[in-house]
Formats: C-alpha cells, sequence, structure tokens
C-alpha cells in the first residue's frame, strides 16, 4: 500500500533539514507512527502534525539530530500548508457516527 | 444445558435483531457501506442462521422435509453472515486494496460452493458432524471471523495508542475492541467444533463442551451489546474498574 502524501512530505522535509539517509528518516518517521498507533500509509496532515509536535522530536535526539525542535516545527509548518486531501474513511468511523460524531 | 444453549443463542439473536436493525436504520441516513454490511450480517446470523438451524433440528424427528428446508435457510444465514462480515472488513480495514478485493471475491464464491454441497450432503443431525464437507464449511467461516478478529483487535490496540496523543476517543477504541471480542469468541466457537470433529475422526475422546459453546456465546452477545447498543461502550468500567485494579 503506497505511503500517504503526509508521510511523504514529511520525510522530504526532514531528509532536508537533517543529515539523515533517506531510508533512515523513513525509519525514524515510521517508529514515531507506530508508537502513536498509525501507520503511514493512512495518516492525514492534521494526525502527522501532532505525531511531529509530541513524538517526533524524541525520535530525532536518539539519532543525534542537532535542534530536533525547529525540525520538527519546519515539519509542521509544511504539513498545515497542505491544506484538506481526500482521503478514504478510517475503519473506526463507523463506531465514530454511532456515538453521534 | 441444552436449556442454557437455547437461552444464549435467544440472547444472541435478540441482540443481533437490535443492532442490526439499528445499524440498517443508521445506513439509509448516512449512505454509508460499513453499517448496512455490519448490519445485516447481524441480521443474517442472528435472525435467520441460528433461527432456522434450531428449527431444523427440532422438526427432523417429525417433519424432516420442513427441517431440510429449514436447515438449508439456516446455513445460508450462517454463510450469508460470514460473507457480508468479511465484505465489512474489506470495506472498513482495506478499502483501496485489490488483493482485498480479490480475496473477498474468491473466499465468497469458495463459501457459496462450500454451502452448496454441503446442504446437499448433510442433515440437521449430529451425523453431519462427521462429514468432512460440513467441517470444512465451517472451516470457511472460521477465517472469516478469524480475520475480523485481528483486524478489529489491532485497530482497537492502535486507537488506545493514538489516545495518549489525544487522538482518539476511548469510546470509539471501546466500541472496536469489543467488536473484536465479539469476532473472537465466535472463532473460538468455531475452532472448537472443528478441534472436536477432527478429534472424533482420529478415534481421540473430543473437548467439545456446550458450556464452553455457550460460554462464549454470552461473550459474544455482551461484546456486541456492549459495542453497538450502549452510549460509553463501557470506558467508565474498563478504565476506572480494572485501572484501579492494576494499580492496587
Amino acid at each position: 500500500m503506497a505511503d500517504s502524501p503526509a508521510f511523504e512530505l514529511a520525510c522530504e522535509r526532514i531528509e532536508a533539514d537533517t543529515n539523515l539517509e533517506r531510508i533512515e528518516t523513513r525509519g525514524t518517521v515510521r517508529l514515531a507512527l507506530k508508537a502513536a498507533g498509525f501507520n503511514a500509509s493512512s495518516i492525514s496532515p492534521d494526525q502527522l502534525a501532532v505525531v511531529v509536535e509530541k513524538l517526533l522530536p524524541g525520535e530525532l535526539t536518539r539519532r543525534g539530530v542537532p535542534n530536533p525542535g525547529s525540525v520538527c516545527a519546519r515539519v509542521k509548518d509544511a504539513l498545515s500548508s497542505m491544506g484538506a486531501i481526500a482521503q478514504e474513511e478510517a475503519p473506526e468511523a463507523l463506531f465514530v457516527r454511532m456515538g453521534g460524531g | 444445558m441444552q436449556l442454557l444453549s437455547l437461552v444464549v443463542v435467544c440472547a444472541y439473536s435478540l441482540i443481533a435483531l437490535g443492532v442490526g436493525v439499528k445499524l440498517v436504520l443508521m445506513s439509509r441516513q448516512t449512505r454509508r457501506g460499513p453499517e448496512l454490511l455490519v448490519g445485516l450480517a447481524f441480521l443474517a446470523g442472528g435472525m435467520v442462521g441460528y433461527p432456522f438451524n434450531i428449527a431444523a433440528t427440532v422438526l427432523w424427528g417429525s417433519n424432516a422435509d420442513l427441517a431440510l428446508a429449514a436447515y438449508a435457510v439456516g446455513q445460508t444465514g450462517m454463510a450469508g453472515s460470514a460473507v457480508l462480515a468479511l465484505a465489512s472488513w474489506q470495506v472498513m480495514f482495506a478499502p483501496s486494496s485489490r488483493r482485498a478485493r480479490v480475496f473477498l471475491c474468491v473466499w465468497g464464491v469458495a463459501m457459496a460452493a462450500l454451502l452448496v454441497v454441503g446442504i446437499r450432503t448433510t442433515q440437521p443431525d449430529p451425523s453431519r458432524f462427521a462429514s468432512s464437507w460440513y467441517a470444512l464449511l465451517l472451516f470457511w467461516q472460521l477465517t472469516c471471523y478469524a480475520v475480523l478478529a485481528v483486524a478489529a483487535l489491532h485497530h482497537a490496540f492502535m486507537l488506545h495508542r493514538r489516545e495518549a496523543l489525544g487522538l482518539s476517543d476511548p469510546v470509539v477504541t471501546n466500541r472496536m475492541l469489543f467488536w473484536g471480542i465479539t469476532e473472537i469468541s465466535v472463532s473460538l466457537q468455531y475452532l472448537i467444533t472443528l478441534c472436536s470433529i477432527a478429534m472424533a475422526k482420529l478415534g481421540m475422546a473430543g473437548f467439545f463442551s456446550p458450556l464452553i459453546i455457550a460460554s462464549l456465546g454470552v461473550i459474544a452477545a455482551a461484546a456486541t451489546y456492549v459495542a453497538f447498543a450502549t452510549r460509553t461502550a463501557g470506558v467508565s468500567w474498563t478504565r476506572t474498574e480494572l485501572g484501579a485494579r492494576a494499580e492496587g
């Protein structure tokens, strides 16, 4: 299954702003996503922005990336400029609707 | 024990009726596939499959023709419920996956073929458990519920992780979790029945216990009710009561 545009954009930004290789970057973001309960194929820009803010700095620090906070802030800005993207309905959508949400 | 089993089946059928009607009515408003498929799966299994199979067993001694007709309808209801449940899995968990669509189609065609052969070669009496076709029919249905159980429980686990970031509602997580518990209970019912059939064929003492099957039925009925028919999906109980026990 293809990775989401939000995931691709975040990885491109991190790769451009750090000395991490492409495969390292993608693995780092995937680890953050796994810890947050997401996968790369279906995450939305809004959801990824939260993961980038709360979990990615720790992952980048572990890989010796300097100034992880500012890197993540730039990734968040890039994600916020993506706007809404048409996505498939999430598996939990039925249960959200059942609660009237 | 037969009375207990009957009570459990009646309870499950009533819950399936309520949940099925609720979801089908909801699908008329939302125009969405998942609620329609899950709702119809509950109605096919709970209102057609179980009742007609029981009717067939009861009628078998007095009116064989009617019993066979009820048996055919009952088995079709069970198979139809499994097909609808697997279709709901594809729509919910793998909507754009070509492999999932192919799997669903192949699985559905094989299910229909097994159903036809199963109905023609077996009868609504205990002798059907000696039939390899009947065992295959049960195994095929087991695969559907096992797939759903794994998907629902895995997704509930992911939703639970998202809660820490404020990206999931605990009520939604619990609904998914209890749906997974329903599916795993049904899967275990099929698995225990199949293991007993296999052990009987090998000449070993089976461990088929109506009490275990009935207990799993109670769990399935209760989990279905909590997942689809309650406002909080048991959040207050699972989070406060179990959390306090874990800490204490």
